[in-house]
């Protein structure tokens, strides 16, 4: 199966001087849940800045849809959704309006609109916010938005940023119960936390990165195998490849 | 974190008076100033002429009790507290009262200061009304009432209810009117007794709503504010980075909105649609309306320039409106959402066009109707027609103004 996300040899950063990330190469597939781990620091925020194309690669490409952003923009864009870490809201819209919006962004149509929107009001319990301001909700309902815009979207690739934060236990479960349904039906999801029994329980392949680089991927079992311990948990396991390398700096 | 609260209350303010000074040589650049300088030489010619032949029946008591009142009720106060001070500076909550010593004493100095002037702008006028105080006897009674609504304002803000606040609010701004209009007709020690009994009265109101020890919301709050007004005003004149702003509901014409056709192409019109509405440009534009529309209505109905003064006032307000709905075009230029959306780029410059220009003329023609109605009906129909079809046509020139702005920001 074609990949849908292919990341070749990226190295980038905001200093050429100083590249954050050395060379990363990795793929996501259709269908596929993916979790993105890493200390703070370790490079998982630029390694998604570079897919989102916030950020220009030193080196390296970066293909979303079998397409860079430079060869085509907007089919690149329309290729994913993205629920950043904080959330970015228009504070002047409410709730509501943000759904159309993003329904008018990614070209869906009024009907379908209309019926994936109250279906996420109802799963994500906002009925009652709809037609309440960006600016006069809590963080995490701010964060339910912008969840709720990705899936309103439904594109081939969500790529999600710490999506657990500030997130009430329903609408957590509600968020993974609905990206599992999302993958069944094809969609691929590249998903970075440190809530790494919620990243074992639910995704396919997971890549290690530190101080930029992609020290370890895989599946639990290749990454089980990697590290000759059978049956650990992944987080026995990312603190197996990450505590070594600590100890080596001496720290 | 500076040891000392004063000092460091004193330090912010300095910051933030060298952060504004660009802002105000750009002002100072703009012209704006000598349109002051203008407006003010006319109004004080036209007040001149006003004292020398003032009508017999004009409420001058009435008028000047309900300009000083409301001068002495306003009581702002400059804090630069921000909210993160909630980590930093709670702590040494007890210690607050030397930080705000330094905002109250400025604040008193500045509203004391204004209220004074417009006592001497109004004093030859009090002359005239046969009023039992001297003018220069008035000045220390005025100072101790700003005093005390200063007083009563704090004591407001640290009321834990918006209600009971607005409440005492009402209370003080009643009382002072009557307390001000007591001075200006009763002798001076009557009025005094009767002022005396007005703040004990309010200062035993005062005591029954719940308090907080100290309002760290409320001066947040209107911390904000305050920033939010300066940089609006600075806006107009300079290129400054929008902070955030509360956003107003106004469903009367947010409506519109909702019969913007549901298609990708028409993403961003939805978008400038709301902001422009729900934003402060939006309230900037229902302002100059009410405001433009009393002006050339009252200039119109003055008859003066041979009954063209009306329709000179809905011009410029008509111009200024246009202007202000072209800022929209300013809005979400760096938001984030242009990166993650796939928001159709190629229309973003004629949507910003399109509502600019929609809600010009839905400003145009209130302006041309308030000053051309009236003429009309008085018989004046070239100025009737000039006010109106002059507001109109100002609508499609400020548009293509605005796309050759647009088009040459976008080429640099």
């Amino acid at each position: 199966m074609e990949p849908l996300v292919e990341v070749e040899e990226l190295s980038g950063g905001y200093s050429p001087r100083r590249p954050v990330l050395h060379g990363l190469s990795f793929s996501v597939a259709p269908g596929e849940m993916v979790g993105l781990l890493g200390l703070n620091g370790a490079g998982k925020s630029t390694t998604i800045r570079h897919l989102l194309g916030l950020m220009k690669p030193f080196a390296g490409s970066v293909r979303i849809g079998g397409v860079t952003l430079e060869e085509d923009a907007e089919r690149y864009r329309r290729s994913f959704a993205y629920v950043p870490e904080t959330p970015l809201l228009f504070d002047e819209l409410t709730v509501q309006e943000h759904l159309r919006l993003t329904a008018m962004a990614y070209g869906i149509d009024e009907s379908t609109y209309a019926g994936r929107a109250e279906r996420l009001l109802g799963e994500f319990r906002m009925t009652d916010k709809r037609s309440a301001f960006a600016a006069h909700l809590s963080k995490g309902m701010r964060q339910k938005v912008m969840i709720m815009n990705a899936l309103l979207a439904a594109p081939p690739l969500y790529v999600i940023d710490e999506p657990f934060l500030g997130l009430d236990p329903l609408a957590v479960r509600s968020l993974l119960e609905r990206l599992n349904e999302e993958k069944r039906s094809g969609s691929a999801i590249l998903m970075s936390s440190h809530i790494l029994s919620t990243l074992e329980a639910y995704c396919d392949r997971y890549l290690l990165l530190h101080d930029g680089r992609l020290i370890v991927s895989g599946t639990l079992e290749a990454l089980r195998e990697s590290a000759g311990m059978p049956g650990a948990t992944l987080e026995q396991l990312f603190f197996r490849f990450i505590v070594p390398e600590r100890d080596a700096y001496g720290t | 974190m500076e040891p000392d609260l004063e000092m460091l209350r004193r330090r912010r303010a300095e910051a933030w008076r060298k952060a504004v000074a660009p802002y105000v040589r750009d002002l100072a650049r703009s012209g704006f100033p000598t349109f002051v300088v203008l407006a003010a030489l006319a109004a004080l010619s036209g007040y001149t002429a006003f004292l020398e032949t003032v009508p017999p029946d004009f409420p001058i008591t009435a008028v000047g009790a309900v300009v000083m009142a409301l001068l002495l009720v306003r009581s702002p106060l400059r804090t630069h507290l921000r909210p993160a001070d909630a980590v930093f500076l709670m702590p040494r909550e007890h210690e607050m009262e030397r930080y705000m010593k330094s905002a109250r004493r400025g604040g008193y100095i500045s509203g004391s200061a204004l209220m004074l002037a417009a006592w001497l702008i109004y004093a030859p006028l009090y002359g005239q009304s046969g009023a039992p105080t001297g003018t220069a006897a008035l000045v220390p009674a005025l100072l101790v009432l700003k005093a005390l609504n200063d007083a009563g304002a704090w004591r407001e803000r640290r009321m834990a209810r918006s209600a009971a606040r607005r409440l005492c609010r009402l209370l003080r701004a009643a009382l002072t009117l009557a307390a001000v209009y007591a001075l200006f007709t009763e002798p001076l020690p009557a009025a005094l007794g009767f002022a005396a009994a007005a703040a004990a009265l309010y200062a035993a109101v005062c005591r029954l709503p719940a308090r907080h020890r100290f309002p760290w919301q409320r001066l947040f709050d209107e911390e904000a504010r305050t920033r939010r007004r300066y940089e609006r005003f600075f806006r107009s004149f300079t290129d400054l980075p929008a902070e955030d702003e509360t956003p107003a509901r106004r469903p009367y014409a947010a409506w519109v909105a909702g019969l913007i056709r549901h298609s990708r192409e028409n993403t961003y019109l939805m978008l400038y649609t709301l902001t422009l509405i729900r934003t402060d440009i939006g309230g900037m534009l229902i302002r100059l309306i009410a405001v433009g529309a009393l002006a050339g209505a009252a200039a119109e109905a003055s008859g003066a320039l041979a009954g063209w003064a009306g329709a000179i006032a809905a011009w410029l307000f008509a111009l200024a409106a246009g202007m202000q709905a072209g800022t929209v075009r300013h809005a979400h230029r760096h938001a984030v959402w242009r990166h993650l959306y796939p928001l159709p780029e190629a229309g973003r410059q004629r949507a910003a066009v399109r509502v600019a220009a929609a809600a010009h003329f839905a400003c145009a023609v209130p302006l041309g109707l308030a000053a051309g109605l009236p003429a009309a009906l008085a018989g004046r129909y070239a100025p009737a027609a000039a006010a109106m079809a002059g507001c109109l046509v100002l609508v499609p020139a400020m548009a293509r103004r605005l796309r050759r702005h647009m088009d040459r920001e976008a080429a640099e």
